[in-house]
């Protein structure tokens, strides 16, 4: 229409002429895509918070229910301190489980459902890398899972420091918010990566999720049922995240004693042992996501 | 009796509308179901094909709810809109599997697979899985198992979708030849071209509802008459408005911020003589579409919403 | 002349035959042994780590029960939400069959392979764990433990097509297993709590066995009716 002969008209197509966000900002998109995704239905995510706020709540009123009688002397005293000093670590199997809520409804079928639909076309067509794929759908679960294992503790913990009996056990208490983060912090990272791991082995996500199921119930309890029946250690029961996690806490916590029917898990096994699932399953997925980007599985080219 | 009577027949999806009071009767011949995406035409399928059930009113087939009456379903043949099947299986096992659940006895289920395949031009791939098939395969490999049982009354939903031109051309002839063979058919599509090249008897529904129904020579008449509009960005608009203002097709020129929208009822020629404006007139055009290319804009203007 | 419509046996054995078909052409069946194995493994471990000591039947039991509450949710909420969510239903229910057939089809299918596979995992893990032949009580419980967790997984599967198999595991899991261990009479609503009476592997159990069979197959029937009223209300 310009009047240059043999050019391709311009038949509505315009390019966008905006302001345009740079290219490592797209995992942004992808984690807040994931994070609204998640929240659409109730029992996606929503009844995970719900188990997570039922814990924090209990577990609430349980401390605030013993402290009102740690006034008193002698034996009463006795058995309520270590009872509120015991009711944050109990209580971390508890946020542990509403994570693996998350991580069945949501976290191990993430890869595996965008193979599955094709959503691989609609990332990779764009200028957005595997890199990008990974870390956005990565700090997605992370919020998400943040919002239970990391928030509900946190508030638990807040209250332990905030029923100090004085000002001096306040600022003995205060490493407490600390150390609770970390825990926080390190479960936020395991519950959201090892799933995403496993939903990136498979590219059907009910055999993804299926896997995932048994290799935290099944195996996971294999291994710390062995680690219980050896009397020598319990670095193979750390293989067992929730408990790992727990180990985790009653060593920061320096919880003494510990149920029965747990295994002796030195913290060293339950750091390594975390740290290995962490950076193994983000190791996995990104090989996956590389590799499906460049075979095109997905419709992506 | 009818093949299909629908009266006042509506269906919602929650708050959605899909279908609204249609009253509609089909005495057999083959008919197209043409409308937008999102238009109904799925839903109306469905309903027929004992899929859904109508929220409000009633829809018989042969006299009968296809929806709570399991024996009529076995004069009905559907191949639905979308694409997923039993990949692992092979076009022959799945037509198979087909014909038996539609009550073709297990001795004579394979026969008749093979020919229902046979008739839609697949027989190389018959012993082949479905995933690795292209589009047109699927397409062929759906509407075989809608035929297998030789139903009396065909319902197939977008059946050309995806299809490139060679194998539409075929896909065609083969459904007209399911028509002379005494089928009622109800094929749906969004592209006029393809129910035109089959039928001449249209049903046309939009947002839910019949809007006209009958021979679509006279629809497609109404359709020339509605005014094109062609949006134009230019350097020049004001001299561009002057040369096409004097022609008789151009209906109104609307200045824009950018440029002029022109309403013309002839469109070739339009097209024709903006090209010479711009080369006479050195004007340089960024860019240039047409709102109106599009089904959609014709049912709006055939619903008055365009003409408001 | 037009075809009788097909018998709901007939649908059912023509289903049960597509189900198997798929089955054997998918990964699924290698999904399903791969875990069905762990609780082999479990056993072997243990008394390797042990020595002679057989391991505690109890804890091969527990592994069992977890088998039970992710295996029919694999095979059986799979089969039949992928069904739904895939909309691959919309062959199905336009042809003139009865939609509970379609579903039970299904379930004569998979129940076999099942049962194959928790039964198979549960006497190996026995006999290399604890070297001891398993009780037919045992045997019965397990299987009737399956039969139950696929009835669930097939009601659940037909509520929520998407999301069968991991509400499946999460029912087993948050509500199973914790009112099974209650003691009180919400417990015979609990598959695992039967599962563990009927193999009667720790002891004397607080139930008679034949009484928890009879609430097990009941559960089935519940659950069953569950799932077969949903699907024929179910649109496409």
């Amino acid at each position: 229409m310009s009047g240059a002969k043999g050019q391709i008209h311009d038949l509505g197509y315009k390019r966008y002429v905006g302001t345009r966000r740079p290219p490592s900002t797209r995992w942004r998109v992808i984690a807040r895509h994931q994070i609204s995704f998640a929240w659409k239905t109730w029992w996606r995510f929503k009844a995970a918070l719900g188990i997570a706020i039922i814990a924090t709540c209990i577990t609430s009123g349980l401390m605030l229910f013993a402290s009102e009688r740690s006034t008193s002397v002698g034996l009463a005293q006795a058995i309520v301190k270590p009872l509120i000093d015991s009711a944050l670590p109990e209580s971390i199997i508890w946020f542990c489980r509403a994570g693996f809520l998350v991580s069945l409804t949501i976290g191990a079928g993430v890869v595996a459902s965008d193979v599955q639909s094709g959503a691989f076309t609609f990332y990779f067509a764009r200028s957005v890398k595997p890199f990008h794929y990974v870390a956005g759908k990565l700090v997605g679960l992370c919020a998400l899972l943040a919002i239970i294992v990391f928030a509900g503790p946190m508030v638990i913990s807040g209250l332990r420091v905030g029923i100090a009996d004085s000002p001096e056990q306040l600022i003995e208490m205060l490493p407490y918010l600390g150390k609770t983060a970390i825990i926080g912090a390190v479960a936020t990272l395991a519950y959201a990566a090892v799933p995403l791991g496993f939903s990136a082995l498979l590219h059907n996500r009910r055999h993804a999720l299926a896997l995932w199921a048994a290799y935290y119930l099944i195996f996971g309890e294999m291994m710390h049922a062995l680690g219980r029946a050896s009397d020598s250690s319990g670095w193979i029961a750390a293989i067992d995240i929730p408990h790992a996690v727990q180990a985790l806490a009653y060593d920061l916590y320096d919880i003494k004693f510990r149920a029965q029917r747990d295994a002796n898990i030195p913290v060293e096994a339950a750091v390594v042992a975390l740290a290995a699932h962490v950076v193994l399953a983000i190791a996995i997925v990104l090989h996956r996501v590389r590799a499906a980007q460049r075979a095109g599985i997905g419709g992506g080219a | 009796m009818s093949v299909v009577a629908a009266d006042r027949c509506s269906k919602w999806y929650g708050h959605v509308l899909g279908v609204s009071d249609v009253t509609w009767n089909l005495q057999g011949g083959i008919v197209g179901l043409l409308g937008p995406n999102g238009a109904g035409k799925s839903t109306l399928i469905k309903m027929m094909a004992g899929l859904l059930r109508p929220s409000r009113g009633t829809l018989s087939v042969f006299g009968a709810s296809p929806f709570a009456d399991v024996g009529v379903r076995r004069r009905i043949g559907y191949a639905p809109e979308h694409e997923s099947t039993w990949d692992e299986l092979t076009a022959r096992e799945l037509v198979t599997v087909m014909a038996r659940l539609a009550g073709v006895p297990a001795d004579r289920a394979p026969t008749a697979a093979e020919r229902a395949i046979a008739e839609m031009g697949m027989t190389d791939a018959i012993d082949r899985r479905v995933k690795g098939f292209s589009k047109g395969m699927r397409q062929r490999t759906k509407l075989a198992t809608a035929i297998a049982h030789d139903p009396d009354f065909l319902l197939l939903d977008e059946p050309l979708t995806g299809v490139d031109p060679v194998a539409r051309v075929d896909i065609v002839d083969r459904i007209k030849k399911l028509a002379e063979a005494g089928k009622t058919i109800v094929i749906s599509s969004h592209v006029l071209y393809e129910i035109e090249a089959l039928t001449s008897e249209i049903v046309v529904i939009y947002r839910g509802q019949v809007l006209a129904e009958g021979n679509v020579y006279e629809i497609r008449k109404l359709i020339d008459r509605h005014p094109h509009r062609i949006r134009v960005e230019c350097d020049q608009p004001r001299a561009l408005a002057s040369v096409l203002a004097a022609e008789d097709h151009v209906a109104r020129i609307i200045f824009e911020r950018a440029g002029v929208l022109i309403e013309t009822r002839d469109p070739d020629r339009c097209y024709d003589q903006l090209a010479a404006a711009v080369l006479d007139k050195g004007i340089t055009v960024s860019s240039l579409s047409s709102p109106d290319n599009n089904l959609g804009a014709v049912f709006e203007y055939l619903t008055g919403d365009g003409r408001r | 002349m037009k075809h009788e419509v097909p018998t709901a046996a007939a649908t059912t054995l023509t289903m049960a035959a597509l189900t198997l078909k798929r089955l054997a052409r998918g990964r699924v069946l290698w999904v399903g042994a791969i875990i069905a194995a762990l609780p082999v493994m479990f056993g072997a471990l243990l008394r390797a780590r042990r020595g002679p000591e057989p391991a505690a039947l109890g804890d091969l039991l527990w592994f069992a029960t977890l088998l039970i509450a992710v295996l029919p949710g694999l095979f059986v909420a799979s089969s039949v939400g992928e069904d739904i969510e895939d909309r691959t239903t919309t062959y199905l229910w336009s042809r003139p069959v009865q939609r509970g057939a379609i579903v039970i089809g299904k379930l004569v299918a998979i129940l076999p392979i099942l049962w194959v596979l928790v039964l198979a995992s549960w006497a190996a893990s026995t006999q290399v764990g604890a070297q001891l032949a398993p009780t037919p009580n045992a045997l019965l419980a397990v299987a009737g433990g399956v039969t139950a967790a696929a009835m669930i997984a097939a009601a659940l599967a037909t509520l929520v097509p998407r999301h069968g198999l991991a509400l499946t595991t999460v029912y087993m899991l948050f509500i199973d297993f914790p009112i099974g261990a209650l003691p009180a009479s919400l417990r015979y609503i609990s598959v695992s709590h039967h599962v563990h009476t009927i193999a009667s592997v720790r002891g004397r159990a607080a139930d008679a066995p034949s009484l928890a069979a009879i609430a097990l197959g009941v559960i089935c029937v519940v659950w069953l009716a569950i799932a077969l009223r949903r699907i024929s209300r179910l649109e496409a």
